[in-house]
């Protein structure tokens, strides 16, 4: 199962250009120097976005970083400065048009409380032209929630299948997930992952993601996307990222070797010195220990920190 | 097949089924009031009356043409005027500040409706389907007395039958309907201005509402030594005082065509505060 779904997934690593994706595909998302303040403060300070059709981009940033911020720009929820397009439309001039092509869940539950699951899929159904409902139907048929039981009488869990059972009956080219899982048990979690990806995704549709628990969806993601201070300052495909940094368990006796060669960042594992590279040789660091794939968590750690250290070094510099 | 109308439709439907309890209990208490104190006073006082204020009500339902007699039962149904003033403008605050207090707003708000359909599925809710609500309720509360005095009165002479009871009824209920809503559209700047503050306000969007009108009255006085606006909220509640219209002559006034525009203004406002404001 694993592997069919890779395959349908974009075949990552090429280069992004002007109005494409990631393997020269289509973008479905262009976005170029927004801008958003909310009196002092810049949300988002000329972030830059190309999302390729048939992607699973993976938009992660610490607190405050702009990622709510920047999926309310793209869903045409706020009013920002710059060049956006999504899906071909500008969500700021056709909100309600573009929903025709976005479907998007949010960090809280946002269904309306007062409502059955069944009065839900009653409206959806006449205002939404692309809903399925015989598909929504089915799939509820596989969870244990009541048709007739008001929404905010469900678990939080149950009101997020509700949600995610909605969305995937909805024809879309793109869905957007802000924090999808915040606050449910693991149970939930994992189930709402391989339900998306097993019933809803099928190579041609795209999705966003927006998370903290980045250990829970690396293994989902084709495209990464850093977001820190309303600046996006990692933009790269899964395979690129694979082939460019390199995490090392160092072996005790090649420490000093390996602090000379600069690592991006490094910490202290069990008594173990374990280094993440950007852009130095495979071959040259196998010399030092044990070579791997960083975790996104761990790439993360090491861009945010190095990218404050940097400005630390550099502001300390300048006085 | 799918239209806009099927999705106006159901925009309509929802906020009926989401106000139920203030739509339903409403019209609810006004005609389990009225039919109290109808039949305490025929039970009671007007029992002892007797022949002569059946002949007298008689006469004035039974003799003259329908459309005469109709301004009897219309008067009746007066108390439900305010009830239905009262309902819509407490459904006009909570309408769109519930929904982001609640944050239900970013669900309806990812469905293919513009703020401006949804702030025009309150607007036509406040005029149109509230009254309609109410509707059957103003028939019940008609119907209940004409048809219990009905056969009194053919007993008295008056040549008042059960068939003109249910006409009578049938006929003020219709009226009153027809009344209402037309007193909503002339309304409408004021449905405008309620929706604006739903739409807008942080919290307690109905003292943000009704404080705004006394503060722009105040600052005109004090500001430009004038009651401009004052007069105009004069003439935009005036709707509310209830009477017999002329419904094609009200149709195409003045009146209508400057509340329409500046109602059409306000909704508009409403609708973009709705866009930017979470």
């Amino acid at each position: 199962m694993e592997n069919s779904l890779l395959d349908r997934r974009t075949a990552p690593g090429a280069a992004v250009g002007e109005g494409l994706g990631e393997g020269g595909r289509e973008s479905i998302v262009k976005a170029r120097g927004l801008r958003k303040s909310y009196g002092k403060l810049r949300a988002l300070d000329g972030v830059e976005l190309n999302i390729a059709t048939g992607s699973i981009s993976g938009l992660i940033g610490p607190n405050g970083a702009g990622k709510t911020t920047a999926l309310k720009a793209l869903l045409g929820l706020i009013d920002v400065q710059g060049d956006l397009e999504v899906a071909g439309m500008d969500p700021r001039a056709a909100r309600h048009r573009l929903m025709d092509e976005v479907c998007f869940i949010a960090d809280v539950g946002i269904l309306p409380g007062w409502m059955t699951s069944r009065q839900l899929l009653d409206h959806v159904e006449k205002v939404h032209f692309r809903f399925d409902r015989r598909r929504a139907e089915k799939l509820l048929s596989t969870t244990e929630i009541p048709a007739d039981k008001r929404i905010r009488s469900l678990s939080k869990g149950m009101v997020t299948q509700l949600h995610l059972s909605v969305v995937m009956a909805i024809d879309a080219s793109l869905l957007v997930l802000d924090e999808p899982t915040l606050g449910l048990d693991i149970m939930y979690r994992k189930t709402f992952y391989d339900r998306l990806l097993n019933d809803y995704y099928d190579g041609r549709r795209t999705i966003i993601i927006s998370t903290h628990q980045v250990e829970e969806i690396e293994h989902l993601l084709t495209h990464l996307l850093f977001i820190d201070k309303g600046r996006i300052v990692l933009d790269q495909s899964l395979q690129a990222m694979a082939e460019h940094y390199v995490e090392v368990a160092v072996d005790p006796e090649q420490r000093e070797a390996a602090r000379r060669l600069g690592p991006m960042h490094s910490r202290e594992l069990l008594g173990q010195l374990v280094c993440l590279y950007g852009g130095v040789a495979r071959q040259q660091l196998e010399a030092l220990g044990e070579v791997r794939t960083p975790a996104v968590a761990d790439l993360f750690v090491a861009r945010l920190t190095g990218e404050k250290g940097r400005q630390t070094e550099g502001n300390q510099n300048e006085n | 097949m799918k239209t806009e109308m099927t999705r106006f439709g159901a925009l309509l439907r929802k906020e009926v089924r989401e106000h139920r309890n203030l739509l339903w209990i409403t019209p609810t208490v006004v005609s389990l009031l009225l039919l109290l104190i109808f039949f305490l006073l025929v039970l009671g006082p007007l029992q002892n009356l007797g022949h002569s204020a059946l002949l007298w009500a008689g006469s004035l339902l039974g003799n003259p043409p329908l459309r005469s007699a109709v301004a009897v039962p219309l008067f009746a149904a007066m108390p439900f005027a305010p009830a239905i003033f009262l309902t819509s403008i407490i459904y006009l605050t909570v309408c769109l500040y519930q929904d982001r207090k609640d944050r239900s707003f970013l669900f309806w708000q990812s469905m293919p409706v513009s703020d401006w359909q949804a702030v025009m599925a309150r607007a036509v809710t406040a005029v149109f389907v509230i009254p309609a609500v109410f509707a059957p309720f103003v028939l019940v509360c008609l119907l209940c007395p004409l048809l219990y005095l009905a056969p009194a009165m053919a007993d008295a002479g008056t040549g008042f039958a059960t068939g003109r009871a249910l006409l009578l009824a049938l006929d003020a209920s219709v009226l009153f309907w027809c009344f209402t809503w037309l007193n909503g559209l002339l309304m409408l700047p004021v449905i405008g201005w309620f929706l604006l503050f739903s739409a807008y306000s942080k919290r307690v969007p109905f003292l943000w509402a009704l404080g705004s009108i006394f503060l722009l009255a105040l600052l005109e006085v004090w500001l430009l030594d004038s009651i401009w606006f004052v007069y105009w909220m004069n003439w935009t509640t005036r709707a509310l005082v209830f009477g017999y219209r002329d419904v094609p002559a009200t149709l195409f006034s003045y009146d209508m065509l400057v509340a329409l525009i500046l109602g059409g203004v306000l909704l508009a406002g409403a609708a973009f505060m709705r866009r930017f404001n979470d």
